[in-house]
C-alpha cells in the first residue's frame, strides 16, 4: 500500500519534471548521479528498460525518453535508499542516531564542485575556452562564434566537441 | 567491471557528438532513429550518455564565473594554435564529427542495397539460364547474405551459410532448404503450393511470409505473414545417422504422444524435429524478424547461445569454454556484418579477456586480474 502511494508519487513528481522541459530532468539526474554510488547500476538498468521500449515509440523522442527512465529508476533508487534507512534506524532505536541533513555541508560540497568545475574549464586551451562558454553560457550559434573569433563554423564545432569531451572525461576523474 | 579505456573514450566521443547534435536541432533534425540504434548497443553507451548530459549541465555552474565574452574571444585571438585544443597534456584524440559518422552509417547502408540490387540482378539471372524442371541451387558463404527474386514473383532471402534448391513444376513450387536460414516472401498462387522441405521438416503455403530455419536436427518455423502448414517430414527417421540414433532425443525414445501436422497463423512459430512439433518454440519473432536488417538481437540469453549465434556469421569461430562465462546474460543488438560488434560490447568489461591466436581464432575468457569473476558482471543480466 505504502509502496504503491510512493510510486504514484514519484510518478507525478517526473510528470512534473518533463513537463518543465528535458532540462530540469538532466538537473536532476547530475545531481543525483554523483552521490549514486554506481552510475553504472543506473545505467544497466535503464538500458533494460529502454530494450522494453517500443521501437516506435522510443524513435519519436530517444532523448527525453532516456532521461525520463533515469528519473524514474534514480525515484526508486531513493525510495529504496529511505525505506533502507528507515529500516535501520529502527533496528537501532538504539544507538545509531541517523545524521542530520547538514545544509552547510551541502554548501561546502557545492562550493567545491563548483571549483572543481572551474578548474577542468580552465584546462582547456583559450579557443576551445572562449568557443565552449560562448556556447554554453552566452547560447550563442556556431556562426555567431565563429564571426566573433575568426574561425569557421566547423572549427566551432570541432572546438565544441573536444571541449565537452575534454570536460567529462575530467569530471568522471573528480568524482 | 571497468572499462577499458580505449573504448571508454571511443563511446564518450560518440556520446558528445550526439549530444551537441541533439543541442543543435534547428539546425539539423537529429537522426532520432540512429541515436536509439547507437543508445541501444550496450549499458554502456547509455551510461556515457548519462553522463555527457550530466557533465553539461553541470559546467553551467563553472561557466558563470568565467570572464566576459569580449575578454574570453580576446584571449582566442591572441592564443595560436594548430590542432593542439586541449592545452593540458593529454592524448589528442580525433573526433568523429556526426556528419561523418553518419556518413559512414549511410555508405555501409548503401553498400548493403547495392549488394541487394545486385545479387536481385544475378538471381534473375540465374532463372533466365535455367531450365523450368532442373533444380536451381541458391547459395550464400558464411557472413553473406543474399536476396533472389523467383519466377513466380516470391522472394528467397538467404541467411548465411545457407543452400537452397528450387525446383518447379506444373502442380508445384518447392523450396528444399539443405542447410541455413531462409526468409519466404511467397506470391499467391493457389494452383501451385509453395513447398518447403528440410531434413525433418515440411511447410506448405499458399501466400504468405514466414521463416524456416534448418539445423541438423530441428527445424524452426516463424510465421511472419499469413498461414503455413507444417508437418514432421516423411522421410525423416529413415535416414537417421549413428549419431542422431544415439541421443536420448531420437524419434523411437520420445514417449510423449507426437503432433506430426500443425497449421501456424502470423506471429506464431515451432520447432520440428523427427519425433514431432513442438509449438511455441523458437527464437522470438522479434529476432527471427531482425536478420534481414543485419541486426542480431539478444534477450536475457546466455553468452554461449550469443556466442553460438554469432558464429553462424563467422567464418573462424570465437571460442569459449568457460562455463561460467558462457552462462552470463546478454542484452543487446550487434550487427553480425560487423563481427567485432560483440567483442566491442564485451572488451567494455575488464573480466571479459579476447586473446587473438595465430590462427586468426579469438578466444574468450576471464581476465586473470578479475578480482570478483563473472558474477561481478551481474550488472550486466537483466532483471
Amino acid at each position: 500500500m505504502n509502496q504503491l502511494r510512493n510510486d504514484k508519487e514519484a510518478n507525478l513528481l517526473v510528470e512534473g519534471l518533463a513537463q518543465g522541459g528535458g532540462n530540469d530532468l538532466v538537473r536532476f539526474i547530475a545531481r543525483r548521479l554523483r552521490s549514486v554510488s554506481d552510475a553504472r547500476d543506473l545505467a544497466h538498468e535503464a538500458y533494460v528498460r529502454l530494450l522494453r521500449v517500443k521501437r516506435k515509440d522510443l524513435i519519436r523522442d530517444p532523448q527525453a525518453y532516456l532521461y525520463r527512465i533515469a528519473v524514474n529508476i534514480l525515484y526508486e533508487f531513493e525510495l529504496k535508499r529511505k525505506a533502507d534507512t528507515l529500516g535501520l534506524a529502527r533496528c537501532a532505536e538504539c544507538q545509531i542516531a541517523e545524521p542530520a541533513y547538514s545544509q552547510p555541508e551541502d554548501d561546502v560540497e557545492a562550493l567545491q564542485t563548483r571549483k572543481r568545475i572551474e578548474a577542468v574549464l580552465a584546462g582547456l586551451s583559450p579557443k576551445c575556452r572562449a568557443v565552449f562558454i560562448l556556447y554554453r553560457r552566452d547560447g550563442l550559434s556556431y556562426k555567431e562564434i565563429g564571426a566573433r573569433i575568426g574561425i569557421s563554423t566547423n572549427m566551432v564545432k570541432k572546438y565544441l566537441t573536444q571541449g565537452l569531451r575534454h570536460c567529462r572525461e575530467h569530471l568522471a576523474e573528480l568524482r | 567491471m571497468r572499462i577499458s579505456r580505449r573504448t571508454r573514450h571511443q563511446i564518450t566521443a560518440e556520446a558528445v557528438d550526439w549530444f551537441l547534435q541533439f543541442q543543435e536541432t534547428a539546425v539539423e533534425e537529429p537522426d532520432r532513429e540512429g541515436f536509439s540504434e547507437w543508445l541501444l548497443r550496450s549499458p554502456a553507451h547509455v551510461e556515457e550518455y548519462l553522463q555527457v548530459s550530466s557533465s553539461w549541465y553541470l559546467l553551467n555552474a563553472g561557466t558563470e564565473g568565467a570572464s566576459e565574452a569580449d575578454a574570453l574571444v580576446s584571449a582566442a585571438k591572441a592564443h595560436h594554435e594548430n590542432d593542439n585544443v586541449v592545452s593540458l597534456p593529454s592524448r589528442s584524440v580525433r573526433s568523429a564529427p556526426p556528419a561523418s559518422v553518419e556518413a559512414g552509417h549511410g555508405h555501409s547502408r548503401r553498400t548493403w542495397w547495392m549488394a541487394l540490387a545486385a545479387s536481385l540482378v544475378s538471381g534473375a539471372v540465374f532463372i533466365t539460364y535455367l531450365n523450368w524442371h532442373s533444380p536451381m541451387i541458391f547459395e550464400t558463404e558464411v557472413g553473406k547474405q543474399n536476396s533472389f527474386e523467383l519466377q513466380d514473383g516470391s522472394t528467397l532471402f538467404l541467411n548465411t551459410n545457407s543452400r537452397a534448391r528450387v525446383t518447379w513444376s506444373a502442380g508445384e513450387r518447392h523450396i528444399d532448404l539443405e542447410r541455413g536460414e531462409a526468409r519466404f516472401a511467397v506470391a499467391k498462387d493457389p494452383s501451385r503450393p509453395f513447398t518447403v522441405t528440410t531434413a525433418t521438416a515440411t511447410v506448405r503455403v499458399v501466400g504468405t511470409v514466414f521463416n524456416v530455419r534448418a539445423e541438423p536436427r530441428t527445424t524452426q518455423v516463424a510465421v511472419l505473414e499469413g498461414q503455413v502448414e507444417v508437418t514432421v517430414a516423411s522421410g525423416a527417421g529413415e535416414g537417421v545417422d549413428e549419431t542422431q540414433a544415439a541421443t536420448p532425443e531420437g524419434p523411437r525414445a520420445s514417449h510423449s504422444p507426437t503432433i506430426e501436422r500443425v497449421r501456424l497463423a502470423a506471429g506464431e512459430r515451432a520447432a520440428v524435429t523427427q519425433g514431432g512439433i513442438q509449438t511455441n518454440e523458437g527464437p522470438p519473432i522479434e529476432s527471427v524478424a531482425a536478420w534481414t536488417q543485419r541486426r542480431l538481437v539478444f534477450r536475457d540469453q546466455p553468452l554461449g547461445e550469443v556466442i553460438r549465434e554469432f558464429n553462424r556469421y563467422r567464418t573462424r569461430p570465437l571460442l569459449l569454454d568457460d562455463p561460467d562465462l558462457a552462462a552470463l546474460r546478454i542484452n543487446g543488438v550487434f550487427d553480425p556484418g560487423d563481427p567485432d560488434s560483440l567483442l566491442t560490447y564485451l572488451g567494455l568489461y575488464e573480466t571479459v579477456q579476447v586473446d587473438r591466436r595465430s590462427d586468426g581464432s579469438q578466444r574468450l575468457s576471464r581476465a586473470p586480474q578479475a578480482k570478483h569473476g563473472p558474477n561481478s558482471r551481474t550488472s550486466m543480466v537483466a532483471h
